[in-house]
C-alpha cells in the first residue's frame, strides 16, 4: 500500500477535471446542437473541438491513473473497469471517485 | 516468473479475461481505423472544396490582407481589362529566356480593379502585351502581392515586384493585396503573352486535427490494454506462486 494516498489524489484530480471538461462539453453539445446549429461544421466554434481534443487525452491520464490506483488497491477486473469506463460517462467519473473513496476510507487505507 | 504467468493465463478465468482483451484490442484498433480514414476523408473533402473555383472577390475578402485559406485558390472573374492599368514587371525569364511579366487590372461590374498577371511576353513584345479588349471572363490562381523589392523604383508602366504598393503607386488607385495568375481566358485574344504558373500551387486546408489524435487515442487503448493485462497476470502469478 506504499503511496496510496499519492495515487488516490492522482485519481481524483484526474476524475475531477475530467469529470467537469466532459460536463461543460456535455451542455455545450445539447446546446450547439439543439440551438446553435452545430450539425453545420462551420458554426462550431474552434474551442469546442480543441475541448474534445483535450478531453481525449485526459482520459488517457485518467485511464493511467485509474489502473494504477486499481493495482494498488486491489481491486477486481470488474470493478476497475467500471472505474475506467466512469471517465467516458458523464457525471460518471463523481460518483466513482465518491464510491472509491468511501471505500478507501472504509478499509482505513487513507490517513484520517 | 514467466512459467508461472503461462500456468495461469491458460487457466479457464484467465482465458476469459483474455478472451474480452482481444475482443477490446480488435474493437480499439478498429475504431483508431476508422477515425484515421475519417481524417483522410475529412482531409479530402476539404481539398476538393478548396479546389473548386469561387469568384475572386468572395476568395480576396474585405480585409488588409489575403485570407490564409484564398492563398493558391482557384478564382473566376469577369470585366473589362482596362488598358490604363498595364505594368511590365521587369527582369521575369521564362525558361531562361529573359523578357518580363505583364500585369493588367481587370475592371469589375463593381469598379473595383484587380491585378491579372496575363503571362510573359518577351522584350520589346508590345503586340503580345496589347490590352485586350471587350468583356472577358477569366479563371486562374490567386497569389500574395510579391514581398521582395519593396522600396524598387515604380513608373506608370514598370515595376519589380507585383506588391499591392508598387501597384497602387503606378495605378494610382487601391488595389486588393493579391493578383490572380491567368490560366483560362474568354474570348482568348492572339497574340498574347505566354501563360506562367502560379508559384504557390495549392492553399492550406484546416488538418482535423481532433480525428487524428482519436485514431491515436484508440491504438493507445489497445496497448494499454496489454499491458495492464500482463501487469495483472504478473500480481496473480507471484500472489499464488511466491518463488522468492
Amino acid at each position: 500500500m506504499k503511496g496510496l494516498p499519492g495515487a488516490f489524489l492522482r485519481y481524483r484530480i484526474m476524475a475531477w477535471v475530467t469529470g467537469v471538461v466532459l460536463a461543460v462539453l456535455t451542455l455545450w453539445l445539447i446546446v450547439g446542437y439543439g440551438f446553435l446549429d452545430y450539425a453545420n461544421t462551420e458554426s462550431k466554434p474552434g474551442l469546442y473541438s480543441l475541448l474534445w481534443m483535450l478531453h481525449g487525452w485526459l482520459y488517457v491520464v485518467y485511464l493511467i491513473v485509474g489502473v494504477d490506483l486499481a493495482f494498488r488497491v486491489r481491486y477486481s477486473v470488474v470493478r476497475t473497469v467500471a472505474i475506467l469506463l466512469a471517465g467516458t460517462i458523464p457525471f460518471a467519473s463523481f460518483f466513482s471517485e465518491a464510491l472509491v473513496h468511501k471505500d478507501l476510507e472504509r478499509r482505513g487505507l487513507l490517513p484520517a | 516468473m514467466a512459467r508461472a504467468m503461462l500456468r495461469l493465463a491458460l487457466t479457464p478465468r484467465w482465458l476469459a479475461v483474455a478472451a474480452g482483451l482481444v475482443v477490446l484490442i480488435v474493437a480499439a484498433v478498429l475504431l483508431g481505423s476508422w477515425q484515421w480514414s475519417r481524417t483522410q476523408a475529412i482531409l479530402t473533402a476539404e481539398r476538393a472544396a478548396a479546389a473548386e473555383a469561387i469568384p475572386v472577390q468572395e476568395a480576396l475578402g474585405d480585409g488588409p490582407e489575403l485570407p490564409a485559406q484564398s492563398v493558391g485558390r482557384p478564382v473566376t472573374a469577369s470585366g473589362e481589362y482596362d488598358a490604363t492599368r498595364q505594368v511590365l514587371v521587369t527582369d521575369r525569364a521564362l525558361d531562361d529566356r529573359p523578357g518580363a511579366w505583364v500585369v493588367t487590372g481587370l475592371r469589375l461590374p463593381d469598379a473595383s480593379l484587380v491585378p491579372v498577371l496575363r503571362g510573359w511576353v518577351a522584350p520589346g513584345d508590345e503586340a503580345a502585351a496589347q490590352v485586350p479588349a471587350g468583356p472577358v471572363a477569366i479563371r486562374g490562381v490567386l497569389q500574395p502581392g510579391e514581398i521582395f523589392y519593396a522600396d524598387a523604383p515604380v513608373t506608370a508602366d514598370s515595376v519589380v515586384a507585383i506588391s499591392q504598393g508598387s501597384l497602387e503607386q503606378a495605378w494610382g488607385e487601391p488595389v486588393p493585396p493579391g493578383f490572380v495568375v491567368l490560366v483560362e481566358q474568354e474570348p482568348m485574344t492572339s497574340p498574347a503573352p505566354l501563360p506562367v504558373p502560379p508559384t504557390i500551387q495549392t492553399g492550406d486546408v484546416p488538418f482535423p486535427l481532433q480525428n487524428f489524435f482519436y485514431a491515436f487515442q484508440w491504438w493507445i487503448f489497445a496497448a494499454f490494454g496489454v499491458f495492464v493485462y500482463l501487469r495483472w497476470l504478473r500480481i496473480e502469478a507471484r500472489r499464488l506462486e511466491p518463488v522468492d
